[in-house]
């Protein structure tokens, strides 16, 4: 335990060296500006627009964040061999794997924290109040950052890292597009293609089940807490499969 | 560090676009007289020019997807497929909203507890994403924020002042605003008549939180509204011979430049100009309120006459 939260430390410590946080207070410095622009549209009472922006910049900007800081973790360490006297101590590539995951899940839901404090900052300057579901928001972002953590850096070890960086990136901002689309043509479909377009659904990580923004943007109650439960349920399973798979990934490549 | 800054060049990229447009537009004029037949040949081939045209397209018809979304309180429709339809499902007309802002509503992206295939994740589908059990439409008023971002990406979007003035008048109760929306739409779009039909209305209506008189801001309607007829009719023409015809709304427009130049006029005392007006404008639009102006126009100056 000591050796996985000591990498998971040195994955935190090496983002901060990389000027993460930096880029995160840039960007959040960023949202803020922009939102002086609401003050030119001249109508009072525009909560929407200002909530929609916001947390559509926040929600792009940490997922590109934490696919970001997955995607290089072992590519990296193998590319410029600073792997090897990480191994050569008694440390196991499973423990490796999992610190490293450890690592990027906690700075990810760091970046989330921050973003979001700054949302309130800005939402109180505003006069807006978000409510309750504001806050299961911000809960079922950070979980959505640990899940696309294992998806991305397992697929690290499969794929090279342009490709993981993209194909990362397109489910985790596009899935919602692709899966709403095999809604549509479900019934239009029928025999073989209809079991491939169940069996493409089922096996997709299902991203957009984690944003509740436009329920936050336009005012909806709050969701039950049994649908919380069962999505840091399907979180954890979906995660533990990716890790289960990088691990064994892992332990098999020749380095 | 600055390779994680991307998305944000796309910033910069949008208000490159927006100030493009507005450069053209403010040149239009200087364009067709300082260059050669052959050189506006060549921009009409024009790679790059293309590329900015389709931008401008597609960050429109989005920001249009996006203000439908908002006025079904962020429920996203889509149009049913044919299976949909084969089981009854049909996108319908929007009955309760204004004419400008008419859509056919389509079906809900999330599915119904029948239609759903998915079983209990279908029900946390829905319990995530807005879903609508009875079809309804929100106040309109945060739309605004949307047309003002689009008519800075395109500011010749016509429909978009008059819905955009509509709105911040009727329901964010700002006619200043809209005043200032209109009068900007009239600059960036010369030939239009839909907006000076839209600002002369709103000069009648509004006139007392205008800070003008009102035979000001009749005189200023009456003005404004006949050269909205005079654009209309080059419209209609130009339309007619292209073997088409202009939609609901524009008809609405056009039938109402009529009907509140005569209002105007009638309120200025003009009574023999408002009947004539009023006497074409139904000729031409057969708006059944433009007779009811002629009538009350004739009591007027029946009554004005026996003052005399």
């Amino acid at each position: 335990m000591e050796k996985l939260l000591g990498i998971a430390q040195a994955t935190i410590l090496e983002s901060v060296r990389r000027k993460d946080p930096y880029v995160v207070l840039i960007l959040g410095f960023a949202i803020v500006l922009g939102a002086g622009l609401f003050n030119q549209f001249g109508i009072e009472g525009l909560e929407k627009f200002v909530k929609d922006v916001a947390l559509t910049v926040t929600n792009i900007l940490c997922i590109v964040i934490c696919v970001v800081a997955a995607a290089r973790q072992l590519p990296v360490e193998i590319a410029n061999r600073t792997l090897y006297p990480l191994l050569a101590k008694p440390v196991n590539r499973t423990t490796v794997f999992l610190g490293k995951y450890l690592g990027v899940g906690l700075m990810s839901s760091a970046v989330v924290v921050l973003f979001w404090a700054e949302l309130q900052l800005l939402f109180l300057a505003f006069g807006i109040s978000p409510g309750a579901i504001f806050f299961q928001a911000l809960y079922l972002r950070i979980l959505s950052m640990w899940l696309i953590a294992a998806v991305v850096i397992t697929l690290s070890l499969f794929l090279t890292h342009g490709a993981n960086v993209t194909i990362s990136l397109l489910l985790c901002l596009a899935m919602s597009t692709f899966a709403n689309t095999i809604l549509a043509v479900h019934d239009e479909l029928q025999g073989t293609a209809r079991r491939v377009a169940e069996g493409v659904y089922w096996v997709a990580p299902h991203l957009e089940l984690f944003d509740l923004s436009k329920k936050v943007i336009h005012e909806w109650p709050s969701i039950p807490a049994g649908a919380l439960a069962a999505l840091t349920a399907y979180a954890v399973l979906y995660a533990a499969i990716f890790i289960g798979l990088g691990s064994w990934r892992f332990r098999r490549i020749a380095l | 560090m600055w390779s994680k800054l991307f998305p944000l060049l796309l910033i910069p990229g949008f208000a490159l676009c927006g100030l493009f447009v507005r450069l053209y537009n403010a040149q239009v004029e200087e364009v067709h007289t300082q260059f050669t037949a052959e050189e506006m040949d060549a921009a009409r081939e024009s790679i790059a020019l293309s590329l900015m045209g389709q931008i401008q397209f597609t960050a429109h018809s989005l920001i249009w997807m996006k203000t439908l979304e908002y006025l079904h309180n962020g429920v996203a429709l889509r149009i049913p497929t044919e299976a949909e339809e084969a089981r009854g499902l049909h996108a319908h007309e929007a009955t309760d909203v204004a004419t400008g802002l008419s859509h056919k509503c389509g079906v809900p992206v999330a599915l119904s507890d029948e239609t759903d295939w998915r079983g209990p994740v279908g029900r946390l589908h829905r319990m995530i994403t807005p879903s609508m059990e009875i079809h309804g439409h929100s106040n309109p008023t945060e739309l605004i924020p949307w047309y003002q971002l689009t008519l800075k990406l395109n500011p010749n979007l016509e429909r978009l002042y008059t819905l955009g003035g509509f709105i911040m008048a009727d329901f964010a109760g700002e006619p200043q605003k809209a005043l200032e929306l209109l009068e900007a739409g009239v600059k960036a779009n010369p030939w239009t008549f839909e907006i000076r039909a839209a600002l002369g209305r709103h000069l009648f209506d509004y006139h007392d939180r205008l800070g003008m008189t009102p035979e000001q801001a009749y005189q200023k309607a009456a003005s404004v509204l006949e050269e909205a007829i005079r654009c209309g009719k080059d419209e209609k023409a130009r339309v007619e011979k292209a073997h088409g015809n202009l939609d609901e709304y524009q008809e609405q427009l056009f039938a109402e430049s009529y009907l509140f130049l005569a209002k105007s006029l009638t309120e200025l005392g003009q009574y023999e100009k408002a009947l004539a007006v009023c006497d074409e404008g139904f000729k031409a639009t057969g708006y059944n309120l433009i007779r009811v102006q002629k009538r009350v126009t004739a009591k007027r100056m029946d009554e004005n006459e026996a003052r005399k």
